[in-house]
């Protein structure tokens, strides 16, 4: 039997305390605990990027004269966009990115290099990572730039594309623009997408492929490729160090058969810029069933028209009666010298409004226009509101409407 | 306020009771729950760290450590397939300490499925499943009660497993439900009643977190208080029967002069003297408080410290996503079911339903199997169950070795190409001649030693090292198609996007 606690037989009598030994242990357990406990605290207490934060307010203070440290963000910054249901907290320590007049600071804390991009994409609707990959949740660079095991969007540095090539880094988060600019020809600022789209219509690649719903059956519908998980792809084929989706694809476009033994996809001879640049666009092409519409450019929803309405409202729309569709007049006025026909005809064509206005006011077009009475005062003044220049071209076009309808009847007198 | 009177407050506050008479205070000691906690005298063989290793008293620990921790966790987690997975990353990246709770959690379940694992081997070596035969105790229940709480445990860690909605939870509980959709006619169902479904969705996620966070740790805690209960009304642990062997030998003191106290009044004449074995004396006995709680707060400590000190330095893995489209490749059960998915690899239906059910019936049965009282409390028995142990050891080291090169080497199907019938081979693998030898052993060391005490022993180890090798092989061992990887050997590489 393993001893008693306090270890000690004396003439057939214990010692009936608790050993020294015994509480030396607790009291050194109790320590142990206290310091692990500091430790976690510490841990917690100190992030990375309150570092970044602090350095931040030295950097402003000593570029801007005008700002006070005291306003600066701090704390845990995040940019949550609802819609796209995603939480980027990328700006806690890229605190710069908005800002104009840090262009020459360094990283994390330097101006967006395209400032503009954000007038298009505002920051609030767009986050960080939709268009540069990794990791929004994160709040240590290594874990936020998602180069960590078991995230698959990393962020798409030129450090990850020089690992492609190291003298001319494809410019990866072109897949990402093409999330939401799939359906466009070509788009600003995408020059490899733009390439690569022009080579998918050169190349006729829809004759074998179905790509956006339409093309031939002979080759795999390539609608969602960028969906397709890695597991997917045999790399068995692939010699290489780079067992990656992009690696594939790029060695798949140079010489199909290679990659996919037997394949009957033609070679094209691609260069490497093209290569890529088809591999960044079919990695783009993913489901996008989840993205709102709003993301999507060039996307319009309206109700169906038969031609001959698309044509009307087009001849309304471009034609020299233009100008009262644009200031709504057209609501409660036809104007038939323009072939403008109102829904409502609520008021009288302003074809023949100079007899119209004489009449019932006893005043020109451009008299009634600056000084209007009853109904139209009302809507002058709160509904549509036109500048002195509008209304003497308003004037000027009734009275060529006058001008074209009076002619029409005098030849209808004539004939 | 005068200071008496602060004073009184005071008290009020922390303790308002004020017993009117010696009798409502002793009645109110006796009706007191923490006090009755512990015994008043607790035996040093009790208290002796190496015949319990105080294996139960830092289960229950880790158990509290996880309630805790998990309580904290159900303000932050949100349980539906859109959220689950963030909420998780937000622990671990932007809420306070969120990454601290996690991983203690994550480490403390898995330090209890191992905890109740090792207690239960300790309990089995040490024969503490036995009712004595000085006073008939209910040790036996007690073991089953203990199974219970295993079989709990586990369901407790698989049930967690899911929550955190990565591909690692998604697939272990993929696999580990189609383990329970082997068994025959009635496992698709129990499946489907598991899922809430024909896959994993919404409505498992929300059946797991129901369990893993009410159903279970209730039913376990109830359980546990029993268990512990259990040990009081069995007068402590199995080793106390010692004492009272040791009780029952003693010479009786010699009788005395003395006065007793009768109906009548005081009358003289001897003592009664009875050898009362279930008195702990003054030598072999100490209070409970201090030296038991002591003991307890001692190890109670310890138990916190490791916990937080792992919790620091080993992190919580979270993979991508749950993505039903794309499957790991190995996709992999909980640790602890590996054994069987291992065995599952030579037959669903032997692996995965007839043998894990023998095993929770044998260990239930255990008690009533072996009957023989001699040694309970004492790590095998005696020196000739040592030497049975250690034979059950390598017999099982040897047995399950050969099984495993068996079925890595020489699949049955590649012996026994020309056979087609799923059945032959649910009968004929290397599983079922793992429990054909475990059985055989049994009943052959029991022919030898005419004791049930020593074949369970032998049996036991077996079981224990086959139990170690199979989860062994199971975990680190067999990489991508479930094929197999000596540890110095890489896995083939894992393909990324970019």
């Amino acid at each position: 039997m393993a001893g008693s606690p306090d270890g000690t037989v004396r003439g057939g009598t214990m010692i009936k305390k608790i050993t020294r030994r015994e509480i030396l242990a607790v009291l050194g357990t109790s320590i142990a605990l206290i310091a692990l406990m500091i430790a976690a605290f510490l841990h917690d207490s100190v992030p990375e990027w309150k570092y970044y934060q602090d350095e931040f307010g030295f950097i402003v203070t000593e570029r801007f004269d005008d700002v006070d440290p005291a306003i600066l963000p701090s704390g845990i910054q995040q940019v949550w966009v609802s819609k796209l249901e995603r939480v980027d907290r990328c700006t806690t320590c890229h605190l710069g990115t908005t800002w104009k007049g840090l262009e020459e600071a360094e990283q994390p804390w330097t101006t967006h290099p395209r400032l503009e991009i954000f007038d298009d994409h505002p920051i609030e609707n767009f986050g960080c990572t939709l268009c540069h990959g990794g990791q929004g949740f994160a709040l240590t660079e290594y874990d936020a730039h998602g180069f960590v095991e078991h995230w698959e969007k990393p962020l798409l540095s030129d450090i990850a594309a020089s690992d492609y090539d190291p003298r001319n880094p494809p410019s990866l988060h072109e897949i990402q623009c093409n999330f939401c600019h799939r359906y466009e020809r070509s788009t600003e600022g995408m020059p490899a997408i733009n390439r690569a789209k022009e080579l998918v219509r050169s190349k006729g690649c829809k004759i074998c492929h179905v790509i956006n719903g339409d093309g031939g059956k002979l080759g795999p519908d390539l609608t969602h490729e960028g969906d397709k998980h890695a597991e997917g792809f045999d790399f068995s084929n692939l010699v290489s160090d780079q067992m990656t989706v992009f690696n594939w694809h790029i060695k798949h476009f140079q010489s199909p058969p290679t990659i996919v033994p037997g394949s009957i996809m033609p070679e094209m001879n691609f260069q490497s810029f093209e290569a890529q640049a088809l591999a960044m666009l079919a990695m783009s092409w993913r489901n996008d069933e989840d993205l709102p519409r709003a993301y999507l450019p060039g996307i319009e929803l309206k109700d169906e028209m038969t031609p001959e309405e698309i044509d009307r409202d087009q001849r309304m729309r471009t034609g020299d009666g233009a100008f009262f569709v644009e200031k709504s007049c057209f609501v409660c006025h036809s104007i038939s010298a323009f072939d403008i026909k109102s829904p409502t005809e609520k008021g009288p064509d302003l074809s023949f409004a100079p007899d119209d206005v004489r009449a019932r006011f006893n005043k020109t077009v451009e008299e009634f226009l600056f000084d209007p009475t009853g109904t139209m005062k009302i809507i002058l003044e709160s509904q549509i509101v036109l500048t002195d220049e509008e209304k003497w071209e308003a004037t000027e076009k009734i009275m060529k409407a006058y001008d074209i309808v009076k002619n029409r009847s005098e030849d209808n007198e004539e004939h | 306020m005068s200071f008496a009177g602060i004073k009184n407050a005071w008290q009020n506050l922390i303790w308002p009771w004020r017993p009117e008479s010696n009798r409502e205070a002793g009645s109110g000691i006796v009706a007191n729950f923490l006090l009755h906690w512990f015994p008043n005298r607790v035996s040093l063989r009790s208290l002796a760290f190496s015949s319990s290793l105080y294996l139960g008293t830092i289960t229950f620990v880790v158990f509290l450590v996880l309630a805790v921790t998990g309580v904290v966790l159900m303000f932050l987690y949100v349980p539906s397939v859109e959220r689950a997975y963030w909420s998780i990353k937000d622990l671990d990246f932007a809420i306070s300490f969120g990454w601290l709770l996690r991983r203690l959690h994550r480490i403390s379940a898995h330090l209890m499925v191992a905890l109740v694992f090792l207690h239960m081997f300790r309990v089995f070596l040490t024969g503490s499943y036995k009712s004595g035969e000085i006073v008939r105790s209910a040790r036996p229940l007690n073991w089953v009660i203990g199974v219970t709480l295993l079989v709990l445990t586990l369901l407790l860690s698989f049930t967690g497993y899911l929550l955190p909605w990565d591909q690692l939870a998604f697939w272990a509980i993929t696999v580990g439900t189609n383990i329970a959709a082997s068994v025959p006619s009635v496992g698709e169902a129990t499946r489907q009643f598991l899922l809430g479904g024909t896959i994993i969705g919404q409505p498992t996620l929300i059946r797991f977190y129901v369990l893993h966070c009410a159903l279970l740790p209730i039913a376990l805690f109830g359980l546990a208080l029993w268990h512990m209960w259990r040990i009081r009304k069995d007068g402590g642990l199995a080793i106390v029967e010692q004492d009272r062997q040791e009780a029952l030998t003693r010479e009786p003191a010699t009788p005395s002069k003395s006065k007793t106290y009768s109906v009548l009044g005081i009358a003289s004449g001897t003592t009664v003297q009875v050898n009362d074995p279930t008195t702990l004396n003054e030598d072999n006995s100490r209070p409970s408080t201090p030296f038991l709680t002591v003991r307890i707060l001692l190890v109670t400590l310890l138990t916190i410290a490791v916990s937080l000190g792992l919790a620091l330095v080993v992190h919580a893995p979270l993979e991508a996503a749950a993505n039903p489209e794309v499957t790991p490749n190995p996709a992999k059960a909980p640790w602890y079911f590996l054994g069987l998915q291992e065995m599952v690899g030579y037959s669903a239906l032997m692996g995965g339903v007839i043998i894990p059910t023998l095993v929770i019936l044998g260990l239930m049965l255990i008690p009533f199997l072996d009957r023989e009282q001699k040694g309970i409390g004492v790590w095998f028995t005696d020196a000739a169950g040592r030497n049975w142990a250690v034979v059950g050891f390598l017999y099982g080291l040897l047995t399950t070795a050969g099984c495993l090169a068996l079925a890595i080497l020489a699949p049955m199907r590649s012996i026994f190409p020309g056979i087609e019938s799923q059945a032959f081979f649910d009968l004929i693998n290397p599983a079922s001649f793992l429990l054909l030898l475990f059985a055989t052993q049994y009943f052959v060391v029991l022919k030898r030693t005419k004791s049930t005490r020593y074949a369970a022993i032998a049996t036991f180890c077996a079981f224990i090292i086959a139990f170690i090798l199979l989860t062994y092989t199971g975990t680190s061992l067999r990489g991508p198609n479930w094929d197999f990887y000596w540890p110095w050997q890489a896995w083939p590489a894992h393909p990324t996007g970019l």
